[in-house]
Formats: structure tokens, C-alpha cells, sequence
């Protein structure tokens, strides 16, 4: 018998469909000898049916409007549009142009203040370049501290730990969307 | 879990659905738009029925639900297949719905009772001038009543009480939509029918 143990409980559960197949037979067997629960268990049916009875459905061609209404173009093709790779390609063909433009002008000898300025932005743009690089690099050299000075003292080991497990964390919440794709078409497969 | 009302005689399992949501949703993402389709029809009497029990208007309802639909379609690429479709879906509907009876709130702020301050937005609903779902009973008085005693119910119990009678979510969907132990949500509708059995004896018996 299921773990609740008052009986109105159980004849609820069991009217409702809530209540386990076993169950239901030994609760029914309990029902054949007590008048009350009988009456308990048509009262509630009697009141699934009067509830159901305030159902609405919805109106004729509901369905259409709804599917006349969906976009013409899926909405996710355009979020993979835009997606990091996308994003990567813009840049890299935008950089790619300015390059050859600027290779073109400087062969052709042009000057003047439109190419003067160009090629400060493309100065900006390699110094920013740099700096980054420096940045990364120094952040990579103070990774590399930090390691040799886990290794050293213990106590900070479990710390170390921490930072490692809080970085897959980052890592694995970017890679959800492809997951949660991933388990969508495995679970699929399984149905099928 | 089955819905509606079962004698216990007569208990047996709802047929399950030809096509499972998540494949219907695989399917609408693999560009079967028509997929889609299936899965409004497979929720629209559901979505419809709750939200007119939540506001009490059946042109919002039906706006309301296609707005769901639309939103969830919008979304689906992020559906999360460890929830269920239906789940998803309700929990869209419900969020609307609030959303709706706060924005009535703001608006017939002068004509609200000012007797119950612990009312939630789902005790605030007035009389609508739609049909009632209940023209179809013989007895319209018996259907005022059941009205009258559903919305009656402390908010937590009514709100549980129409996801599983119009709704028609199971147990364990209103748990997960609920963010509720399983066990919580069987006592809460257990009492909370207690209650409309109690306020509706006279329409209960043989």
C-alpha cells in the first residue's frame, strides 16, 4: 500500500489515477467493506465529472490562426546566422578587405588624410592587438605562478581545485545550447 | 497520470500519444513547420480551458494561447528536453496569464474588493460578460456554485486544482512546473477537492 496513510487519501489518489496498480486492488478490497469510503470515492467522482464539465475547448480553426501566424522563417536559422562563427567570418572578411584596401592604396603610393587616417586605425588596431596579447600572456604567466605555488604550498591545491571547477563550470554552461540539441535528438532516437 | 474523472472501477492509463512531443519538436527544428501543428492541436482545448479558468474571459484566452504558442515556437531551439514539452508550454501560459491579471490590476484598480489583502492576482478576477462555461450545464445554478467554490480556494489550491482539472497536467508536471515535492501536490489537491466537496455537498450526491 502506498506510503500515505490516511484512507480519503488514498481513494483521492486512486479516483484521480494517481495511485499505483497494486495499490488501487488493495484499496479496492478495503472498499467492499467500508461504507463510508465508498460513499467518499463516488463523491469524488462525481466531482472529477462536475469539474470537467467547466472544460472549454477551444474555438473551430484555432489551429490555423495559430499556424498562419508562426513567421515564415524559422527563427532559430536566423540565431545561427548570427552565431559566433558568423560573427568570426564578418570580422575576419572586414579585416581581409581593410587589409587588401590598405595593401592597394600603399602600392598604388596614395596619400592623403582618407589614408592617413586608415592606417591609423590599422596602427590602433595592431597596438590594441598587442596590448592584448601582452595581457593574455601575462595572465598566462600569472596562471603559471599560480600553479608552482599550488605545488608548493597544499593548502592551496584545494583551491586551485576550485578555480579549475569553476572554469569547467563557465565552459560547460557556454557549451549547454549544443547539448541541450544534442540530448533533443538522442532522446528522439531513443523514442523512435 | 490520466485526466478528468476516473471511477476507480474503472481505472486505466490514457492512451499515449502517437508521436512523442520531443520528436514532434525535433522535427518542427528539422523544418517540418507542419509538426508544429500537431502539437497545437495536441494542447490548444488544454491551454485554452486553463486559461479562461484563470481569466475568466474566453477572446483573452484564446489570444493568450496563441501567444504561447507563439512564444514557445519562437523559443523552441532552446527547448531542454529534460523538461517536458508540456511543462514548457504551461509554464509560458501561466506566466502570461499572470501577466494579464496584473496588467487588469493596474487597470480596474477602483472597481477591486478591498476586503482580502492576502489575495493573490488569481483571487482578483472579476465577473466577466463572456459566456460562462457552464451555459452548457443543464443547471446553472449548480455550475455558479462550482465557480463560486473554486474560487473559494486559498490561491495555492485553486491554482493547483485548475492545472489538474483543466489544465489536465499530471502530478508530476504541476510538481515540475510548480518547483513542488510530488508529495506537497498530491496534499494540496487532495485537501483542496476536500474543500470543494465540502462546499458543493449538495450537487455531490446520488
Amino acid at each position: 500500500m502506498d506510503s500515505h496513510s490516511d484512507p480519503k487519501l488514498l481513494v483521492d489518489l486512486a479516483v484521480d489515477g494517481g495511485l499505483a496498480a497494486a495499490d488501487t486492488d488493495a484499496l479496492r478490497s478495503r472498499l467492499a467493506g467500508d461504507d463510508a469510503l465508498r460513499r467518499e470515492e463516488r463523491e469524488l467522482g462525481r466531482l472529477h465529472e462536475v469539474l470537467a464539465a467547466g472544460r472549454v475547448a477551444a474555438r473551430p480553426g484555432f489551429t490555423a490562426a495559430v499556424m498562419a501566424a508562426l513567421p515564415e522563417s524559422a527563427p532559430w536559422a536566423d540565431r545561427r546566422l548570427l552565431g559566433w562563427r558568423s560573427v568570426l567570418g564578418t570580422l575576419a572578411a572586414v579585416l581581409a578587405l581593410a587589409l587588401g584596401a590598405f595593401g592597394v592604396a600603399g602600392a598604388r603610393g596614395l596619400d592623403g588624410a582618407g589614408f592617413a587616417a586608415a592606417r591609423a586605425v590599422l596602427d590602433f588596431a595592431a597596438s590594441a592587438t598587442l596590448s592584448g596579447a601582452g595581457l593574455l600572456a601575462a595572465s598566462w604567466r600569472g596562471v603559471g605562478m599560480a600553479v608552482a605555488a599550488a605545488l608548493d604550498l597544499p593548502a592551496t591545491v584545494a583551491f586551485g581545485i576550485g578555480v579549475v571547477a569553476v572554469n569547467a563550470l563557465l565552459i560547460a554552461l557556454l557549451r549547454r545550447p549544443r547539448r541541450r540539441r544534442a540530448a533533443l535528438a538522442a532522446a528522439t532516437r531513443r523514442r523512435r | 497520470m490520466a485526466a478528468g474523472s476516473r471511477p476507480l472501477a474503472a481505472l486505466s492509463s490514457r492512451a499515449a500519444p502517437p508521436i512523442p512531443d520531443e520528436e514532434l519538436v525535433a522535427r518542427v527544428l528539422a523544418g517540418d513547420q507542419g509538426s508544429f501543428g500537431t502539437l497545437v492541436e495536441r494542447y490548444q482545448d488544454r491551454l485554452v480551458s486553463f486559461l479562461y479558468r484563470m481569466l475568466r474571459d474566453l477572446d483573452t484566452a484564446h489570444d493568450l494561447a496563441q501567444e504561447v504558442f507563439l512564444r514557445v515556437y519562437q523559443a523552441l531551439d532552446r527547448f531542454d528536453p529534460q523538461f517536458k514539452f508540456s511543462t514548457w508550454t504551461f509554464r509560458v501560459a501561466h506566466n502570461l496569464g499572470v501577466d494579464e491579471l496584473r496588467r487588469r490590476k493596474v487597470r480596474w484598480v477602483p472597481l477591486q474588493r478591498q476586503d482580502a489583502e492576502d489575495e493573490t492576482p488569481w483571487e482578483r478576477e472579476l465577473p466577466s460578460t463572456e459566456p460562462s462555461p457552464y451555459q452548457d450545464l443543464r443547471n446553472e445554478q449548480r455550475g455558479g456554485a462550482i465557480q463560486e467554490a473554486i474560487d473559494a480556494l486559498p490561491g495555492d489550491y485553486r491554482e493547483l486544482i485548475v492545472m489538474r482539472h483543466y489544465a489536465e497536467l499530471s502530478y508530476e508536471e504541476i510538481a515540475q512546473l510548480k518547483r513542488m515535492p510530488l508529495g506537497t501536490v498530491k496534499n494540496k489537491l487532495f485537501r483542496g477537492r476536500q474543500m470543494l466537496k465540502e462546499r458543493l455537498a449538495a450537487y455531490l450526491g446520488d
